[in-house]
């Protein structure tokens, strides 16, 4: 039964874990986690950088009423750096997420904040957010960490677009977005690795988040689609997983309108945008929600961490995870299926090889 | 956008080449408001004619009469040697007008697209009505019976008519000789020998008609020979051929030799079929939107005639001709297309090819292990997976690794477990993990990706089950044509919702040594 007067998730959730007591972060590879997560903030802050960069130059174009072939060159170079660094961020934050899937972290936090929400009913990622982005005794202290005024500033405004919500519902954490133009939220429930595959399916995504690792860390090909229906629960990796394809895709889509039609000038509040948004905002914090409870636990140079920002650090979690659904949500109207969110990834196939069987098959009569 | 992107294999650089005018155009739109656009070389459809005239036993003409009944020219006479004319008295003999070594000479179109055809090129045509022009080695023959094998003939207007080369034919096949070459020379070995006095060029002209077969949900260009009349060029030609077939003799047994054209059905371009070949119940039941065809020659960059169908579905009539590119370039053959015809026609071909589908296989997977929800093993499960045969939706997505974008095809899929074992060999009970399940199935198909698993490695249905969706987006032909593997190029672009696929037939060159990779598109 929730608390009308617990409002705060940080308190409840601080409380709810105790002083001292940190999630579970072993075995990690100090080395590599820590170098993954700079890697992860510094190419972050290179494509919030490109996404001014890109609006700047939406806003040339339309004032020259036109742009040179220079111009449209120098965008396009943008462009494929901004997906370099989207695929090195994404390569990063997912190998933070690997070396997680093997501790204890997501059991302790998903009980931690099945917990909380029980005291404080269900939470809404704006006032998540709200109460750390302006939480001001700490604010260095999480700058310090890579949440700095500009991350804030990006991550504040992709809260600002989704209407997204952790509740309780069946004794499991879900997670609810409304998308615009929809009546109904839609669903999906958290769940840890540890619980039992109820389905065939089930059992084929336990090791589909390895998989995704692999084809980005090898550079092969992975496809994957956001369709609607179902109830689906996903291990907080498969979120990571799902929004890392998805943003890989949407940049490869805008930069291949770059390449095919040029620079729009008009940058629109189009669903396609929303979702990239979102997603490589969620991966972000969930990124720098890991670096912080990483610290917490293993203090670098003997800088213990404040409580607050601890429980701060494990709070951005839990946000990055509902923008990553929003984001998947969006997808999924887009796609036109009712219901819930179902992420449906494809086996890649050297279809051109495949040709060439096709064309030494076709003989003439 | 051609200056930026210099990677090879971009929707631009399949367009642009043509000069440097076209690549300051941008962007360039391959369908120019049509659904699809089929184009074709003028050797593609030289090949085409070729292969038709061949399938109707009409790629070799002739007719016959007997010696002495026409008159012959002083100058035809005296090719023949002085004896043998001597015993031509004494012998049946015949005269034969024999056609042979088609080929299409040109494509005459009219010019109703009016000026400046599509970009960087220019329409071509003057008369009303679409033509084309099929070549002809003309010979002029002797023909003497050989003693050793017999001969068939058959009763035509009181003159004797050999039957057309064939199976039942006995007349000796024809000989590869040089084209345009005059000189005497015989044939021996079947029931006549024939003794070639002069031989030269000649040219039917045949009306150029679209042919729908809605039923089939194909079309194509049809040449109809109905009026037509072999034209014979006298420049360049030896006077005695002219002379003979100008004469009342010479024109008969032409206008002969010509007749069973005339009811023939001979294809100008191979039949197009965008979803395959369909049965006519399918056709029906799947409710396909009706096509039409608009059509119009462009000048390739070096002056070679490109005919374009052009297709709008359903009555739309976006498409605009003075548009339309000429994408093929220096291949054969070239078919963009947009969702708009894809939908429909992968949604039929679909209903044909994963009717009953189902694969066994087996992967590997994280083994629960029972009681113990944090333990998992490695092991391996047997699945067995029925695709619907209803494709729910096809789309062009953009499929990140910068070698083109896919056609991404959409249905459900439903999966059964059907065995579990660990790495030991020791199998698992299944309990509620053996329930079937359903689930969307993805298919995005991108033509030049060369990552991912191998042909070898896919499942032999899986396999088949591609090349039957591939085929239509490569090869959308009702007949197969040799094709040079690795002239295959093109481009799909999800930001112009347009797919392009090219390429080149394969020639004897490639089958005597191994093809040079023209480029690095693919």
């Amino acid at each position: 039964m929730a608390n009308p007067d617990r409002s705060s998730v940080v308190e409840a959730y601080r409380d709810v874990r105790g002083p001292g007591d940190h999630p579970h972060l072993d075995p990690i590879n100090p080395s590599t986690f820590l170098a993954d997560r700079a890697l992860a903030v510094d190419k972050a802050v290179s494509l919030l950088r490109y996404q001014k960069y890109l609006a700047s130059a939406r806003t040339a174009k339309a004032k020259r009423k036109g742009a040179t072939l220079a111009f449209e060159r120098n965008v396009l170079a943008q462009a494929r750096q901004a997906q370099a660094d989207l695929g090195q961020f994404t390569v990063a934050s997912l190998s933070m997420t690997q070396q997680v899937n093997h501790t204890t972290f997501w059991n302790d936090s998903l009980a931690r904040m099945t917990e909380s929400l029980r005291q404080t009913g269900p939470v809404t990622a704006q006032a998540a957010w709200t109460e750390i982005a302006s939480n001001e005794e700490y604010a260095s202290a999480l700058a310090a960490q890579g949440l700095t005024a500009e991350v804030k500033a990006a991550i504040t405004e992709a809260v600002s677009k989704v209407d997204v919500t952790l509740a309780i519902r069946d004794n499991k954490i879900c997670i609810e977005s409304l998308v615009a133009g929809e009546d109904v939220p839609r669903r999906a429930w958290l769940k840890t690795a540890t619980d039992p595959p109820k389905s065939v399916m089930d059992l084929l995504r336990r090791s589909q988040f390895d998989r995704v690792v692999s084809a980005f860390t090898n550079n092969d090909p992975v496809y994957m689609e956001v369709v609607g229906g179902g109830s689906p629960e996903y291990q907080p990796s498969d979120l990571m997983a799902c929004g890392a394809v998805a943003a890989a895709q949407r940049m490869a889509e805008h930069v291949r309108k770059l390449e095919d039609t040029g620079l729009a000038t008009y940058e629109g509040e189009d669903p396609l945008t929303v979702a990239a948004i979102l997603l490589i905002s969620g991966a972000l914090l969930a990124a720098l929600g890991l670096g912080i409870a990483y610290l917490c636990m293993h203090p670098t140079d003997e800088v213990e961490q404040p409580e607050w920002v601890c429980t701060a650090g494990e709070i951005m979690e839990f946000i990055g995870m509902m923008l990553l659904f929003g984001g998947v949500a969006v997808l999924a109207v887009m796609a036109g299926g009712a219901g819930g969110a179902l992420i449906a990834f494809a086996s890649s196939m050297a279809v051109a090889l495949v040709v060439i069987i096709l064309v030494e098959e076709s003989v003439e009569g | 956008m051609p200056p930026v992107t210099t990677r090879v294999g971009s929707l631009a650089d399949v367009l642009v080449g043509y000069g440097e005018q076209q690549s300051v155009d941008l962007p360039v739109d391959a369908l120019a408001g049509f659904d699809a656009i089929a184009q074709f070389s003028h050797s593609l459809l030289s090949r085409q004619v070729v292969r038709s005239l061949v399938q109707h036993s009409l790629s070799s003409l002739s007719a016959n009469a007997p010696w002495g009944s026409v008159p012959l020219p002083a100058s035809l006479l005296a090719v023949i040697p002085p004896r043998l004319r001597i015993q031509l008295s004494m012998r049946d003999a015949r005269v034969e007008v024999r056609l042979a070594q088609p080929y299409l000479a040109a494509l005459q179109w009219p010019d109703d697209i009016g000026p400046g055809g599509g970009p960087g090129s220019e329409p071509r045509g003057v008369p009303e009505h679409r033509a084309a022009d099929v070549g002809w080695r003309v010979e002029i023959n002797l023909l003497t019976p050989n003693l050793v094998g017999g001969f068939e003939q058959s009763s035509s207007g009181g003159s004797a008519r050999l039957s057309a080369p064939g199976p039942r034919s006995r007349v000796p096949p024809d000989r590869p000789e040089v084209p345009g070459s005059s000189a005497p020379s015989s044939t021996q070995g079947g029931p006549w020998d024939r003794l070639t006095l002069v031989s030269g060029q000649t040219i039917t002209r045949a009306k150029v008609e679209t042919v729908m077969r809605a039923s089939l949900w194909r079309f194509g260009m049809e040449l109809d020979f109905s009026t037509t009349r072999a034209l014979t060029p006298t420049t360049g030609q030896e006077p005695s051929l002219i002379e003979f077939l100008e004469s009342d003799g010479g024109k008969s047994l032409l206008t002969q030799s010509i007749a069973p054209l005339k009811g023939a059905g001979v294809r100008l371009t191979p039949e197009v079929a965008p979803a395959g070949p369909l049965s006519a119940a399918i056709v029906q039941s799947m409710n396909l939107p009706a096509i039409a065809v608009r059509d119009v020659v462009l000048t390739g960059d070096r002056g070679q005639a490109i005919l374009s169908l052009c297709v709008e579905l359903g009555g739309a009539s976006g498409g605009v001709l003075r548009r339309v590119p000429p994408f093929v370039g220096r291949h054969d053959f070239g078919y963009a297309s947009s969702p708009n015809l894809l939908a429909p026609a992968y949604k039929a071909c679909w209903k044909v090819a994963a009717a009953g589908m189902t694969f066994v296989g087996e992967t590997d997977v994280d083994l629960p292990v029972a009681d113990d929800p944090s333990t998992t093993l490695p092991g391996r499960a047997q699945m067995m997976m029925s695709v619907s045969d209803v494709l729910d939706e096809v789309a062009i997505k953009t499929f990140p690794n910068g070698l083109g974008d896919a056609v991404r095809l959409l249905s459900k899929q439903r999966v059964q477990l059907l065995n579990l074992w660990d790495n030991a060999g020791n199998s698992f009970e299944l309990g509620e993990l053996g329930e079937p399940q359903d689930g969307p199935f993805l298919l995005p198909i991108n033509l030049f990706e060369r990552a991912g698993a191998q042909p070898e490695d896919l499942h032999p249905n899986l396999r088949d089950f591609l090349i039957k969706l591939i085929r239509i987006l490569v090869l959308p032909l009702s007949e197969p044509f040799a094709i040079r593997a690795s002239s295959v190029s093109g481009f799909c672009s999800s930001a112009m919702q347009t797919i392009v696929v090219r390429w080149t037939h394969r020639t004897l060159v490639d089958d005597i040594r191994p093809p040079v990779p023209e480029t690095s598109e693919v």
